[in-house]
């Protein structure tokens, strides 16, 4: 019976699952290349996505490639300028900032990526589950709005304060924020998915609505929450930035991008690096992350139209 | 009209409701007791109660929620445990500064977001378009307490043209007031400003396609009248939702160019409670600020109907 329905499913099935109709590794290769191929050719999606690649790569490399252990300190050189062996220069207690912003990297990433995770293990649940039971849906979504009430970052300062300044309760306190918006893009694709004839079809056929939900209008529904978990790792590293910088997020002398900055602050005058570098490093994650959500976006759907985050 | 008004005032009080509610919940979250985290040891038994009490966590839940509400309704938002002064007389105090930030930045997105994005959708697909498109990105990309420390460092201490922080007020010295908070509002501004382009533009070319833009032209309208008065003014209604949207982003960011800038506003009182666990001044911050941007929406939607007739007729 299954085979039997999953005729019904378009083509963008495969491209996102290609187990469905394999039939030699050569056919799912073929598949597979098919289906990337339109995101190969979008500019942006390869020039973020490499941007990113190369970040992630480093930033796994960090132990290996930091030329300084990042809490090392060199007394006789502190807040000392770029040089050949300080290659970002070093903040006032003479610590490598090339060193501290590899290592931050990795605690951006992996809050990032959490986040990423999280809250979109949550929206995604919270979405389906309103786009597909009506009833659950007014009281689900008013939720959702009076969490869209508040101003997200200061929602978060306020949970990441009350919880506790480690990043773990950062992470937790970031994806409350962006669970909301993650629950009304996956709400609004699966409200289009379920009118398609294939759906009628399945539930003819005596499928389950969790069959139904998981196999027929999630899959289909796929391509929108992707873009929308690209943005929310974007916006997620800038947000734990800004709460290690005001002092809530990972406390010294754990690196984080954000708490460095907010340690240079105080030398913006006669060491401006200990500040500039490792902001200029978010912003270059940060970017990519953009780039590579709006290729996706354009790729997957080319009318989609801008909007706010 | 009124009754359309008043319908959407109505709509907001349960959007109200639920924002206090959860302002209240915030202090739940706090790991184990939250009077415990304040006082150290020695405290003794009548100090707790007092913290207790000035916390609102005195009696059952059902109580405290009762108290809560009782002083809501009496404009009052608690007791500040380190600044000794209500907390709605703190915010009202710094309030002026965090509104004029707030608007300045707004009214620099605004102008300069609007411009740029029907530029970019006239010249659709030619360098400048993606220039201007480029440029968004960036701004939507930048941390924006670094992009105002990167301003400090070249207006500043580079080129020596502006103070590097602190607050002059405006009764005093405008133009020491101007100066003060050109750096800050520029740099709250840039990332809505880059988010108003991308809308202007994706809503302009939207409605350059339209019909009647074409039996404008088609009647001999000037290319200016067309694109201004037939194009610009239709393509500005969703404009006007983002705008209320990058309210809510404005407060936020705010909170941190206010810390980056040393402006003692709403946000530095927010983040003084938030490092000095002055649960008072954040539960309060928290809501005051949602409160806002709730009214703001409201007066958006209000906006909104008065833009675009067809809004009034289905809301009615």
């Amino acid at each position: 019976m299954a085979c039997s329905i999953r005729r019904f499913a378009p083509v963008p099935l495969d491209a996102i699952n290609p187990r469905g109709a394999t039939t030699s590794p050569g056919a799912a290769l073929a598949r597979w290349r098919a289906a990337l191929a339109p995101f190969l050719a979008n500019r942006s999606v390869v020039l973020g996505g490499s941007v990113f690649l190369l970040v992630l790569l480093v930033a796994l490399l960090a132990p290996a490639i930091a030329p300084h252990a990042p809490d090392a300190n060199n007394f006789r050189y502190r807040l000392g300028e770029p040089s050949a062996e300080y290659i970002f220069g070093t903040d006032h207690y003479g610590r490598d900032i090339l060193s501290r912003v590899l290592y931050g990297m990795r605690l951006s990433l992996l809050v990032g990526a959490g986040v990423a995770l999280l809250s979109g293990a949550t929206g995604l649940l919270i979405g389906a589950v309103s786009g597909y039971f009506d009833r659950l849906d007014g009281p689900l979504m008013r939720g959702m709005d009076a969490m869209m009430a508040f101003p997200g970052t200061l929602l978060a300062i306020a949970l990441a304060a009350v919880l506790g300044p480690t990043a773990l309760n950062a992470a937790i306190a970031l994806s409350v924020i962006y669970t909301p918006r993650t629950a009304r893009v996956v709400r609004a694709s699966v409200l289009t998915v379920r009118r398609h004839d294939y759906v009628e079809a399945a539930r003819a056929l005596g499928a389950g609505h969790l069959r139904i939900l998981v196999r027929h209008i999630l899959r289909n529904a796929m391509a929108p929450f992707l873009v929308q978990i690209t943005f929310v790792f974007a916006v997620a590293i800038l947000g734990e930035a800004v709460l290690s910088f005001i002092g809530i997020g990972p406390q010294p002398p754990t690196p984080s991008l954000g708490n460095i900055i907010s340690d240079g602050r105080a030398y913006i005058e006669d060491a401006p690096w200990v500040s500039l570098l490792p902001g200029l490093v978010i912003f270059v994650i940060v970017f990519a992350l953009n780039m590579l959500g709006d290729g996706l976006r354009d790729v997957t759907d080319p009318r989609m139209t801008v909007e706010p985050r | 009209m009124l009754r359309f008004i008043a319908l959407r005032l109505l709509g907001a009080l349960p959007v109200l409701l639920a924002v206090s509610l959860i302002s209240f919940g915030v202090i739940w979250f706090v790991p184990g007791d939250p009077v415990s985290s304040l006082l150290d040891a020695s405290a003794t038994p009548e100090e707790i109660r007092q913290v207790r009490a000035q916390l609102g966590l005195d009696g059952s839940p059902l109580d405290q929620l009762a108290a809560y509400y009782g002083r809501l309704l009496r404009g009052d938002l608690g007791q500040s445990i380190l600044l000794g002064q209500p907390v709605a007389e703190a915010i009202i105090e710094r309030l002026p500064i965090t509104l004029a930030l707030t608007v300045l930045s707004m009214a620099i997105a605004l102008s300069s977001g609007i411009a740029l994005g029907v530029v970019a959708a006239v010249k659709r697909g030619s360098r400048l378009d993606q220039a201007v498109m480029g440029a968004s990105l960036v701004g939507l990309s930048l941390p924006d307490f670094w992009f105002g420390l990167v301003l400090v460092f070249l207006f500043s201490v580079a080129l020596g043209w502006l103070p590097t922080g602190g607050y002059v007020p405006l009764t005093e010295d405008p133009w020491g007031w101007t100066q003060s908070m050109l750096l800050p509002a520029f740099t709250l501004g840039t990332s809505q400003m880059a988010l108003v382009a991308r809308m202007t533009r994706s809503s302009m070319l939207e409605v350059l396609g339209q019909d009647y833009i074409r039996t404008a032209r088609a009647k001999g309208a000037s290319p200016v009248a067309v694109l201004l008065r037939h194009g610009l003014r239709n393509a500005l209604v969703p404009v006007v939702t983002v705008a209320g949207l990058s309210f809510g982003l404005l407060l936020s960011g705010a909170v941190v160019v206010e810390l980056v800038f040393s402006l003692p506003g709403m946000g530095r009182l927010i983040i003084g409670g938030v490092l000095r666990r002055d649960y008072p001044v954040i539960q309060g911050g928290l809501l005051f600020s949602a409160a806002i941007f709730v009214l703001v929406n409201v007066a958006v939607d209000i906006l909104y109907g008065v833009l675009d007739p067809k809004v009034r007729a289905r809301a009615a």
